[in-house]
């Protein structure tokens, strides 16, 4: 017996004929079975996946002592492997503690998909050869074909918006495993952070010649992750987006726009021109008030960097406002 | 810096360009290839070949005769991969008089004249274009055809002039079949139909219901329509009303039910029926009672139709063995191994047998009796 014919024995097998069987109960619906059984798979999978994004995330709260490291042993590459070695040790982190728990999984994702792509039988030649990998249990005979609608899409023909989706979520779920970005980042954050942009396109392309079947198990699969990355890690590379994102919703209620791009720019370091800010001048010295009483609101301290005239002005302009509005 | 940034942003524009247009062109699934069988005329067979050609070949020593592309379907990938695509059939072609009748998985009809190689085409439902699985039937001066959108179809034979549509729950692959002035189709949507031939009405007051899909075409013998159905049971039922008259296995599976799906159409002949299981297994059944008369075991999975060469039921695996019965002893020989996937439907003239692969591109005549090789053709 070949490995091939193991594996269809083993795995593929019993996941086809469990999502036909499954597809019964939930009234022939295909996309329902998708959903479904990639959240029982995924539901199944849990204390794998909560050790691989704790692994992850001891080695993302590394990043800083290791950066250290390379910057103090660049040149001598034995001396930094044993600085990094003894730095793992003594925090009791292994580097491949995120590994095995994703290996071990990987087959069970690989079934899954495959499961999907036979069930959905997108061609007659398809349709028949799934009758090898059936069993003959009389709920998988009768079963067949599902039925490949489900909400406005076709299961069996690509669907664009849902391309889009599949590329959005593989996106914020991306973003969420990296730690925020600090400045200077290191050649591999920086190779990192252009395959958060490549994974995604690639994905949205693939959907776009791909059933939509199949582009319906990435998004569900990735709006999976991303949520239990949220409640494991945090929103993680995700965190200064959804910052701005904030800032900038609370800015449109507010009615003043420029308060994101004044903030931007602070916590960029970089230098913002305050000084048509001034009472007399105009709005700009209102963005003062209103940057100071955000930063209230949320609890943020002032972003550090260079003290400048404007921003000091900014402030008692905040403070003077907040006693005339006490007023 | 400058340099680099921009030699980065080149490097990540190239790789997406590329890796957009790999992806664009990548399929899911198994590739079509069609499973068009042969067809043999007097001095020609034709086939539906895998590259989307009707062919005809001489049918006493293979050579190409002539050759036809029928029209290519539009495709698209998300980027670089949209373009045409060749056609592919399922359809084994139809002889009536000097008219091959062929159609094809963009849901069109063809019609050529094989003296003069004139054709006509038309397409089904422009609207919402099916494939056509299934063979065309011509009778009365029309082709009726059947399509994955859920219709039957009928056209004037000699114009394709459309005439009438009857609309089924599900998808139709297998072939309508005629009976006096009925024809019969079988659908996905578990449940065989008799139509009138001329009107489009339905006969039945309600079709006859299976517990599965219908994939293999009904088969008529005396006044009776038979349709084996993927639940893995055989129906036989009345041609005039609809009615049940034997199904088998007719109670709780034993030992001896289809333990896989019947996707090849039965046959019925003196007596007898010889359905062709996935599961190695031709079944042979009496026609009046339904009852199991004996089994042969194959041993591998059959999705082949069958066909009676002289007095020997020729069968196909679909790994490529070939076999024969011998339809009084059930005796069965192992008569050639063309080592070839198959799933097309044999043809027959006399006790030749004529074998299409369409994943091997290459059709075989034996001698349904002693299995000698006839001749071969590659279709490449």
């Amino acid at each position: 017996m070949d490995i091939g014919a193991i594996w269809d024995l083993i795995i593929l097998k019993p996941m086809i004929n469990s999502m036909i069987s499954l597809s019964q109960v939930l009234w022939g619906s295909f996309g329902l079975t998708i959903i479904i059984l990639t959240l029982i798979v995924r539901g199944a999978m849990y204390p794998l996946t909560l050790k691989q994004l704790r692994a992850s995330k001891a080695m993302q709260s590394l990043q800083p002592k290791l950066a250290a490291l390379q910057k103090k042993h660049g040149t001598d590459k034995e001396k930094l492997a044993q600085e990094q070695m003894r730095l793992y040790k003594e925090s009791g982190v292994s580097p491949t503690g995120c590994l095995l728990p994703m290996l071990i999984q990987m087959p069970i994702w690989i079934a899954l998909y495959q499961a999907i792509i036979r069930v959905m039988a997108v061609n007659p030649e398809s349709f028949l050869n799934l009758s090898h990998y059936l069993y003959s249990w009389p709920v998988v005979y009768e079963a067949l074909p599902l039925n490949n609608q489900f909400l406005w899409l076709n299961l069996a023909t690509p669907d664009y918006l849902l391309a889009i989706l599949v590329g959005l979520s593989m996106f914020i779920q991306q973003k969420m495993t990296q730690a925020p970005a600090a400045a200077g980042a290191s050649p591999a954050q920086s190779q990192a952070q252009s395959m958060t942009v490549m994974m995604p396109l690639m994905f949205t392309f693939l959907s776009m010649s791909f059933p939509s079947g199949l582009a319906l198990y990435w998004v569900t699969s990735n709006i999976i992750s991303f949520i239990m990355q949220y409640f494991i890690t945090g929103w993680g590379g995700l965190e200064p987006m959804k910052n701005r994102l904030v800032e900038r919703i609370a800015g449109i209620f507010s009615g003043k726009s420029t308060i994101s791009l004044k903030n931007r720019l602070i916590s960029n370091g970089e230098k913002y021109d305050d000084s048509a800010g001034d009472d007399s001048k105009g709005p700009a010295g209102d963005d003062g008030v209103q940057e100071s009483a955000l930063r209230q609101e949320t609890g943020e301290q002032e972003p550090p960097g260079p003290k400048k005239p404007g921003k000091e002005k900014g402030k008692a302009q905040g403070k003077k406002s907040k006693r005339g509005k006490r007023k | 810096m400058h340099n680099r940034k921009t030699f980065k942003l080149f490097s990540l524009i190239v790789l997406l360009i590329l890796g957009l247009t790999v992806t664009s062109c990548v399929g899911v699934g198994t590739a079509r290839s069609g499973w068009s069988g042969v067809v043999a005329g007097e001095e020609s067979v034709y086939l539906g070949s895998g590259a989307g050609k009707l062919v005809a070949l001489n049918s006493s020593n293979g050579f190409y005769q002539w050759q036809e592309a029928l029209e290519s379907a539009a495709s698209g990938g998300g980027l670089g991969c949209s373009g045409a695509t060749a056609a592919v059939i399922y359809s084994t072609p139809v002889l009536y008089g000097e008219t091959v009748y062929i159609g094809d998985g963009n849901g069109r009809l063809y019609a050529f004249n094989v003296s003069d190689r004139q054709s006509k085409n038309v397409t089904l439902n422009a609207d919402k274009p099916g494939a056509i699985i299934g063979n065309p039937l011509v009778a009365f001066d029309s082709v009726y055809v059947g399509s994955t959108d859920g219709n039957l179809y009928a056209y004037d034979a000699a114009s394709l002039t459309y005439k009438w549509h009857y609309n089924t729950g599900g998808e139709i692959w297998a072939s309508p079949a005629l009976w006096q002035d009925s024809v019969f189709v079988a659908s996905f949507d578990k449940k065989l139909y008799s139509v009138d031939a001329e009107t489009g009405q339905a006969n039945w007051e309600k079709p006859f219901e299976a517990n599965g899909p219908i994939i293999a075409s009904p088969v008529v013998f005396g006044d009776t329509v038979l349709v084996a159905s993927l639940d893995r049971h055989i129906y036989a039922v009345n041609a005039e009303t609809g009615d049940l008259q034997w199904s088998y296995p007719a109670g709780e599976t034993d030992g001896e039910a289809p333990k896989r799906w019947l996707w090849a159409t039965p046959l019925a002949g003196e007596g007898k029926i010889y359905a062709s299981c996935m599961d190695g297994i031709v079944y042979i059944l009496d026609q009046n009672s339904g009852d199991l008369v004996d089994i042969i075991d194959i041993d591998e999975p059959i999705a082949s139709t069958p066909v009676f060469a002289g007095d020997r039921l020729v069968i196909a695996t679909e790994s490529g063995k070939i076999y024969s019965v011998n339809t009084t002893s059930y005796q069965k020989i192992e008569l050639r191994n063309i080592d070839a996937e198959l799933a097309s439907p044999l043809g027959v003239d006399g006790t030749t047998v004529f074998i299409h692969s369409t994943k091997g591109n290459a059709v075989y005549a034996i001698n349904g009796e002693t299995g000698a090789l006839l001749w071969s053709t590659s279709l490449s």
